[in-house]
């Protein structure tokens, strides 16, 4: 089980204007150096607890934080501790915590920061009293509630993939136990049941790429060049009586401007504009680059092209939209000379709006969310990322590797899909070997 | 007649051995009572030391000093290591013992132990004042005046013996019950049940057929048990393989509700780990055969053991189920299949010192803590002498934790999760199993037997020469070779070669390769110890794996070392659920790891505690 844990200190769901990431562990420290870098202070020679001011650069963004590194035993958890400060904002702290999981840190269970903390000796008398009221909301209690909330389409494919793990388990034990009495080989069998483990679990995953859209609601960036109605776009969306309004909490970077829900699917409408009243060139530079960082975030691009602009101006923010799922919407058509390809909407009017969104939703729906039910927990994801990927680790050791080395992977893996279901399944396995196999004397 | 001992050993079996010598071995006036001397060390069941799992125990229960191994290894008249097809943590030993043999060594080993002394006899009551133990008395009506008492009664509490519909109140073989002690147990308020085993039958050796059989011969290379065992093993029994068949099945089907198990004479729980062969015809019906070894209880001994044929049907359906089977047409019983009742204690009154809750100064081993098997008894024999012996010298109780034995998985299991069948113990229950292995017990746990008082100088020197060698040979692994030096061995192997030269100790890592490929690359690797060589070899294969379980070992560590122990008050603690406060009540986990594996505790309920815990502290 991977030791290095990262969890968001801060809440969430709060509106804040900072947020800290926090990851515990040996390998917090080369972690966090991967991802962070400082211009003024080349990570290997920083201080321990100073604070560096630099960028975190992930595969898609660059934003720039804070960061401070707490060695062991100096540290909230006793062990060496990082803490990524950065700005406010779901979509911003959620990347960056996304990309130090892909750097090789797990989401912390509920409580873990605080129980190593323990462990190590490090909680004191005040956090002790603070904590034990999180805890009886959260950790239990999120557990089970987190799992509860699932569909019955993915419990069910949990459960599969659980009982798959017992059975291979059970079959190769039973070997190793009764290594006379059972005559019959096992091992060939166990293999198609981990490989059948594997693809229940792989097809989970998959089903989770939807996860965010449900949860967090379906990211939306509006682009255009300047001044091709953006803003006057989104007041249009908005202004429709149709859904609920909500700010969304704690962006303080204008990336996140308003959501809508439509359909019972909340739409947050990263807005692009705020930035027309610095010079022009500056503006274009600018643009392009926030434009560029909306897109590349956003789950659907609704590129609004300006009717009464020439083409070519348009041609570099065209080229963003590329791999992206995206609608043309083209504005100003009733003025303008040019003739383009998309949705021809009017902004100001809010005319053909309507069939905009309703574009923009189908590109969402073809994901086939609403059938398959989708993992919408970022712990459930990741255990079962784990999960399948101890899997992978037994069957590719499978010919090379005795019996009860196989077995440590598949019981870890169970062990991950055990931190969603609050399961363990060690007796199961010795229930299963004798309900199977005729064995003992 | 000295009337004052330091602790009473109740029952000479496996338990009662182990915990009677550790006592006695650390200067401890100890006092073993036996139904029977003739009953020392009796092995009532199959007549083998060790197996899966169980050949671990006997190795701890040695790397301890217990006595159990030794003993086994003179006795021995054939000897196999099992699973030699899987890797090192799961080679287990199995040895055929004479029965006889062991019993008469065992006897003479308690009878000239100082400090020892042996009494046949019944104990009939544990006297106590209040909840501590002051004595016990005797069938006679002798009191003899203890501070601690081990109870170790096997299968002797007002056991009943079923053979078909006849049933007799009786220990196993003749041997008589204890009448009077359960009800003494029950009166002081421990939990006492009913559980079940049995054993088949007996034949003699002229009368079988064993040409028509498979042989099973021992093993070439021996390991002994014991690290004490200089002299070699006896290895020349054979075994014998036979099978049932349809013919077999359709007289126990035919016969069924005469079995005692479906017929509800037999209502008491027994072991899906030694299933009699009338369960495995009911529960496996598709199975055409199950396998048959016929095993000599003993050298010079002419009753064989059919190993696979429990059974506690009538005697005239054993008669006619046995001469079904191939060789054993005209085999002569010897001794009939019979199932046993016994009283037993439920197991989760017990702490992991196994000192029963709420008492003073009593103890309880083997099979009257709801076990079954010999090895699983004299491992909890021994721990129970130990905890006995350091309460009586009032030092800090002497607990295993899982990944430091199996002895330590086994009691941790049975008083932390309980157990509703005669419990086994079985590889798979030890979740460090790589690290938990039968060849190095004695890396694992001497250093441990001797802070005990129970390894002698030379045991210990004899150990310490051996690490020492060891750390020696693991320097030498560092040793280096070119590509053009491991050339001829790597591609005999078709294994790709390095670039720029490998350590011995990548060698080994390789899957593909081994200490054989290695003794060919260098020669000096061939005047090594092997058995250090090849178990160096297994620690560098298992690395990656052992590395995956470390951070919930050292979890498990720490928590450990966070204590709650029998008077920890839950009603205290703040927003504990109802369940886990009646959970955590009951067994009285005696810290934060042995809480957090109790079924019904979760780890929200853990994280409460440990903010308790840090409350508390300040």
């Amino acid at each position: 089980m991977n030791n290095t844990i990262v969890g968001v200190a801060t809440c969430l769901g709060a509106p804040s204007g900072i947020n800290i990431i926090r990851i515990s562990g040996e390998d917090s420290f080369p972690i966090v150096k991967s991802v962070f870098y400082s211009k003024a202070t080349a990570t290997d020679i920083w201080e321990y607890n100073k604070m560096y001011l630099g960028t975190v650069t992930g595969e898609d963004f660059k934003e720039r934080a804070f960061c401070v590194l707490y060695k062991a035993p100096k540290s909230y958890t006793g062990e060496d501790v990082a803490e990524i400060h950065c700005h406010g904002g779901s979509g911003v702290t959620k990347a960056i915590f996304n990309l130090l999981i892909n750097k090789g840190a797990r989401p912390s269970e509920a409580g873990e920061f605080t129980k190593r903390a323990f462990l190590n000796g490090k909680l004191t008398l005040s956090e002790a009293e603070g904590v034990a009221d999180m805890i009886n909301a959260e950790t239990a209690g999120q557990v089970r509630n987190a799992y509860k909330l699932m569909s019955g389409e993915l419990t069910k494919g949990i459960e599969e993939t659980e009982l798959a793990l017992i059975e291979a388990a059970a079959m190769l034990e039973a070997k190793l136990d009764y290594p006379e009495e059972l005559e019959e080989e096992t091992k060939p069998a166990a293999y198609k049941v981990l490989v059948k483990a594997k693809a229940i679990c792989d097809e989970l995953i998959r089903s989770s790429a939807g996860t965010k859209i449900l949860k967090n609601g379906a990211d939306i960036a509006i682009v255009g060049i300047p001044n091709a109605g953006k803003s006057t776009l989104l007041n249009a969306i908005l202004k429709e009586d149709r859904a609920i309004v909500t700010p969304i909490a704690g962006t303080t970077r204008d990336v996140i401007k308003e959501s809508v829900e439509i359909k019972g699917i909340k739409l947050n409408f990263l807005d692009t504009a705020g930035i027309r009243d610095s010079g022009y060139d500056e503006i274009e530079k600018i643009g392009i680059e926030k434009s560029r960082t909306a897109v590349k975030t956003a789950d659907v691009v609704i590129f609004l092209s300006d009717a009464t602009v020439d083409g070519e101006k348009e041609k570099d923010l065209l080229s963003l939209l590329d791999g992206k799922k995206s609608v043309i919407a083209v504005n100003k058509s009733d003025i303008g000379k040019y003739e383009k390809d998309g949705i021809k909407i009017c902004a100001k009017t809010g005319e053909n709006v309507d069939k905009l969104l309703e574009k923009v939703i189908g590109l969402l729906d073809n994901d086939g969310m609403y059938e398959k039910g989708i993992i919408t927990n970022e712990r459930h994801i990741a255990a079962l990322k784990e999960c399948v990927g101890l899997i992978n680790d037994a069957i590719a050791a499978y010919e090379i590797m005795p019996s009860e080395c196989i077995a440590v992977d598949i019981y870890a893996a169970s062990s991950a899909l055990g931190r969603i279901t609050g399961k363990s399944v060690g007796d199961d396995v010795i229930d299963e070997i004798f309900s199977r196999f005729c064995v003992g004397k | 007649m000295i009337k004052e001992f330091d602790a009473v050993v109740i029952g000479g079996g496996h338990a009662g051995i182990e915990a009677a010598l550790s006592l006695a071995r650390t200067g401890h006036e100890t006092l073993i009572v036996t139904l029977t001397l003739n009953a020392i060390g009796f092995m009532p069941c199959n007549p083998n030391v060790g197996g899966t799992a169980k050949g671990h125990i006997v190795k701890e229960i040695d790397a301890l000093g217990g006595e159990m191994g030794r003993i086994a290894d003179m006795a021995t008249i054939q000897t196999r290591m099992l699973n030699l097809g899987n890797g090192a943590a799961v080679h287990s030993l199995r040895n055929q013992v004479d029965k006889d043999r062991y019993h008469a060594l065992m006897k003479e080993v308690l009878i000239k132990q100082d400090k020892l002394h042996v009494l046949e006899g019944e104990i009939e009551e544990v006297l106590f004042d209040g909840k501590k133990v002051v004595g016990v008395k005797t069938m006679l009506g002798d009191i003899y005046r203890t501070r601690a008492v081990v109870l170790c009664t096997g299968v002797y509490l007002k056991s009943r013996i079923i053979i078909g519909d006849y049933t007799k109140d009786s220990g196993p073989q003749g041997y008589s019950r204890a009448e009077k002690l359960s009800d003494c147990l029950i009166n002081a308020g421990l939990p006492v049940r009913r559980f079940k085993t049995g054993t088949p039958m007996r034949v003699k050796r002229q009368t079988v057929d064993f040409g028509v059989m498979v042989p099973q011969y021992g093993d070439e290379n021996i390991y002994p048990f014991s690290e004490f065992t200089e002299k070699k093993v006896e290895n020349d029994a054979v075994c014998y393989l036979t099978y049932t068949n349809p013919e077999t099945h359709k007289i126990i089907l035919d016969n069924i509700d005469r079995s005692p198990l479906y017929n509800g004479i037999i209502t008491s729980v027994g072991p899906r780990y030694c299933p009699s062969i009338e369960t495995k015809i009911v529960r496996f019906k598709d199975k055409d055969r199950h396998q048959i070894f016929i095993e000599p209880e003993g050298k010079d001994n002419d009753e064989m053991y059919v190993q696979g044929l429990s059974t506690s049907l009538p005697f005239d359906v054993q008669e006619k189920m046995l001469h079904s089977i191939k060789g054993l047409e005209k085999a002569e019983i010897l001794r009939y299949g019979y199932a046993i009742e016994y009283d037993c204690l439920n197991c989760e009154c017990l702490l992991p010192t196994l000192a029963v809750k709420n008492f003073v100064g009593l103890y309880s081993a083997g099979q009257i803590n709801g076990s079954s098997g010999y090895e699983e008894a004299a491992g909890q024999g021994l721990i129970a002498g130990i905890n006995c012996g350091l309460f009586l010298d009032n030092k800090e109780p002497f607990v295993l934790r899982r990944d430091e034995a199996y002895i330590g998985v086994l009691i941790d299991d049975l008083c932390t999760k309980g157990t509703e069948e005669p419990y086994r113990m079985m590889t798979s229950r030890a979740e460090y199993r790589l690290l938990l292995r039968q060849d190095n017990a004695d890396f694992r746990l001497t250093e441990k037997g001797r802070e005990l008082g129970l390894v002698d100088d030379e045991r210990y020197e004899k150990f310490l020469a051996k690490k020492r060698e060891k750390e020696t040979l693991d320097k030498e692994l560092e040793r280096r070779y070119s590509p053009e030096k491991c050339k001829d061995a790597f591609e005999k192997m078709n294994e790709p070669l390095p670039k720029s030269g490998i350590s011995a100790r990548e060698i080994l890592r390789r899957s593909t390769l081994n200490c054989d490929v290695l003794k060919e690359i260098d020669e000096y690797f061939t005047t090594v110890n092997q058995f250090l060589l090849s178990q160096l070899e297994t620690e560098i294969k298992y690395e990656g794996y052992i590395k995956k379980q470390e951070q919930s070992i050292k979890e498990m560590r720490k928590m450990e070392e966070r204590i709650l122990g029998e008077n920890f008050n839950y009603d205290e603690v703040d927003g504990l659920r109802l369940e886990a406060r009646q959970k955590l009540s009951e067994t009285k986990p005696l810290n934060l790891s042995q809480a957090s594996r109790i079924s019904g505790v979760n780890p929200a309920d853990i994280v409460v505690l440990m903010v308790h815990l840090q409350k508390k502290g300040k």
